[in-house]
């Protein structure tokens, strides 16, 4: 079920109403939100309820082993099954077959072979995301930053909650169960912000992202050596603009959704591309992913503390590791690592006096030139990551850079399709509370003046995209 | 769990935005409505492309007098002014 279609409207019409007439009845009303949740996820493929279904029993029974035994050694023992069972799972369903094959490919190079058993392992969607979900809840009771949920509903209701499930932002335990806990406040919904938020996601997804794929980045992709290098420039920019249209889209209608709700989600981007620096640009980028790949990861391998060379393999580990999460291909790993390397030689480049020094070894903020130099290497480089990301593997993606190679004249380059492209690098404005007047304007005029502007906005928007829905790039991760 | 349903609810009222259930029901249905009316001949339109089968034939009886009536009132024009808009500005469309 995808967000922009009709399907999905007609669902979430039947969830707002029967979550509000519930919402004097906490049990009724969590047990209803996760139903509809499991009707959500199970509109892809019902079989696989059974499998968040039993990450819910295992990580709720581990939560709770946790909160009762108290001897250090015990509580690890069930931290470390509860971690093995949520990687198993991502393991298997996910990475099973990269193993097999690369495992198979390493053996064929050394000159064994060997027949491994490969198995047709169908990808579970939003696999990732509800399996992180799981493991921070864990590791968070563990630490005893916070609790177990009241009751297995609770968790399994957290762990489900449909606007997050398939493609996040990965909402943290005690960010959400608070709310579930708590129970809904009918005197404060932000409809303005939630419309506001739908709207921009709608059109940054729809009119923008759909756009881009169908005009620019997919025939550029697809056949690099058909065009020349001011057109395959054009193309990367395009796919740059795409992923953060398509991605924050799917994060914004879901914050959208759940602020209806009246629950709230904490923001994923913030103008990413903004960024002049690649610390900067992962503070902003998929928000919820770089903070849990920096508590659960980064800062638990060591972090900054400590020697060179350990804040280098941390940092390296972390961002292989993300890249990883991406999807089971070594382009994503790729990606990855570029991004590690980025940030290590960011990170040399400050010690030595250049760049764009941090605030917190009272470094003076470099002038809007120097601002403006560093915004487009980090741009351009983040671009370049792109390329890997984006090719079906590493042989179209050198023939994609070898391109830039051939000069020739532009076909791409005309004026709707640049046009596009600086509206959704410009969208980069929506996010954050930069909209927040808008938010506050809507909220206070009429039931009728509200609906009828957000129907109007709608219709031009279904009227600026192309036809048909496509699905959000980051569901196949 | 405490302190932290204790923030969130301090940051509801500190934040105070918003507005109350009803008013928000009445919006949802308004939008609902104008939406159905405005974009009825997208909705025949993505109704006629279904799978020859009941969904489509329930899809179909239900759009068909939606767009008729908003035909009627000229509330498509402004999906189909944007829709022959943006295909003039680019071939968007198929």
């Amino acid at each position: 079920m995808l967000f922009p279609t009709t399907v999905f409207a007609v669902f979430f019409l039947c969830v707002f109403s029967g979550s509000w007439l519930l919402a004097e009845r906490k049990t009724l009303w969590k047990c209803y939100l996760l139903i509809c949740s499991y009707v959500f996820y199970g509109w892809w493929d019902w079989r696989f309820l059974s499998l968040i279904v039993l990450c819910s029993l295992v990580n709720h029974a581990a939560a709770i082993g946790l909160s009762r035994v108290m001897r250090t050694r015990s509580r690890r023992s069930i931290l470390t099954a509860a971690i093995l069972c949520n990687l198993g799972v991502l393991g298997f369903f996910k990475y099973y077959k990269f193993f097999v094959l690369s495992a198979y490919a390493t053996l064929h190079q050394v000159g064994l072979s060997c027949s491994l058993p490969l198995l047709d392992v169908v990808l579970p969607v939003g696999i990732s995301f509800f399996t992180f979900q799981a493991m921070s809840y864990v590791i968070d009771v563990y630490r005893k930053d916070t609790e177990p949920a009241q009751s297995l509903l609770e968790f399994s209701t957290y762990l489900a909650f449909f606007p997050q499930l398939v493609a996040g932002p990965i909402v943290r335990a005690r960010v959400l169960l608070p709310q579930l806990a708590g129970g809904l406040d009918r005197r404060h919904i932000d409809a303005g912000r939630a419309s506001s938020l739908i709207l921009a996601g709608l059109f940054k997804k729809t009119v923008v992202a759909n756009t881009l794929s169908q005009c620019l980045v997919d025939p550029v992709f697809e056949d690099p050596s058909a065009f020349a290098g001011p057109d395959v420039l054009l193309g990367v920019y395009g796919y740059a603009v795409q992923i953060y249209c398509d991605f924050s889209a799917y994060s914004d209608i879901a914050i959208g959704v759940a602020l209806l709700l009246g629950i709230r989600f904490p923001a994923n981007f913030n103008a990413p591309y903004f960024a002049c620096s690649f610390r900067t640009f992962w503070q902003r980028w998929h928000i919820s992913l770089s903070t849990w790949l920096r508590d659960y990861l980064y800062i638990p391998l060591g972090g900054s503390r400590g020697a060179s060379f350990r804040v280098s393999r941390n940092l390296m580990l972390t961002f292989l590791l993300g890249g990883l999460w991406h999807g089971a291909q070594w382009r994503f790993v790729a990606w990855g690592a570029l991004h590690g390397f980025y940030l290590l030689g960011e990170r040399m480049l400050t010690r030595v006096g250049v760049g764009a020094p941090s605030p917190r070894v009272g470094g003076r903020r470099p002038g809007w030139v120097g601002r403006g130099i560093a915004w487009v290497i980090v741009f351009h480089l983040i671009c370049l990551s792109w390329v890997f990301f984006r090719a079906e593997n590493f042989a179209d993606a050198w023939l994609l850079l070898g391109r830039f190679g051939d000069w020739k004249s532009a076909t791409l380059w005309t004026i709707p399709t640049v046009g596009m492209l600086l509206v959704g690098f410009a969208a980069q404005a929506l996010d954050g509370t930069r909209m927040a007047p808008v938010w506050n304007w809507l909220n206070r005029q009429s039931f009728l003046l509200h609906g009828g502007i957000v129907a109007i906005i709608l219709t031009i928007i279904l009227g600026l995209g192309p036809q048909g829905v496509a699905p959000f790039i980051y569901f196949q991760f | 769990m405490d302190s932290n349903a204790q923030n969130i609810e301090e940051e509801r009222v500190q934040i105070n935005a918003g507005r109350d259930l009803s008013c928000v029901t009445r919006s949802l249905i308004v939008f609902v409505l104008f939406s159905v009316l405005l974009n009825a001949s997208g909705l025949q339109r993505s109704a006629s492309l279904l799978p020859f089968g009941p969904r489509r034939r329930i899809c179909m009886a239900l759009t068909r007098p939606v767009a008729a009536a908003s035909a009627h009132l000229h509330a498509d024009r402004l999906r189909l002014w944007f829709e022959r808009f943006s295909a003039s500005e680019g071939q968007y469309h198929d």
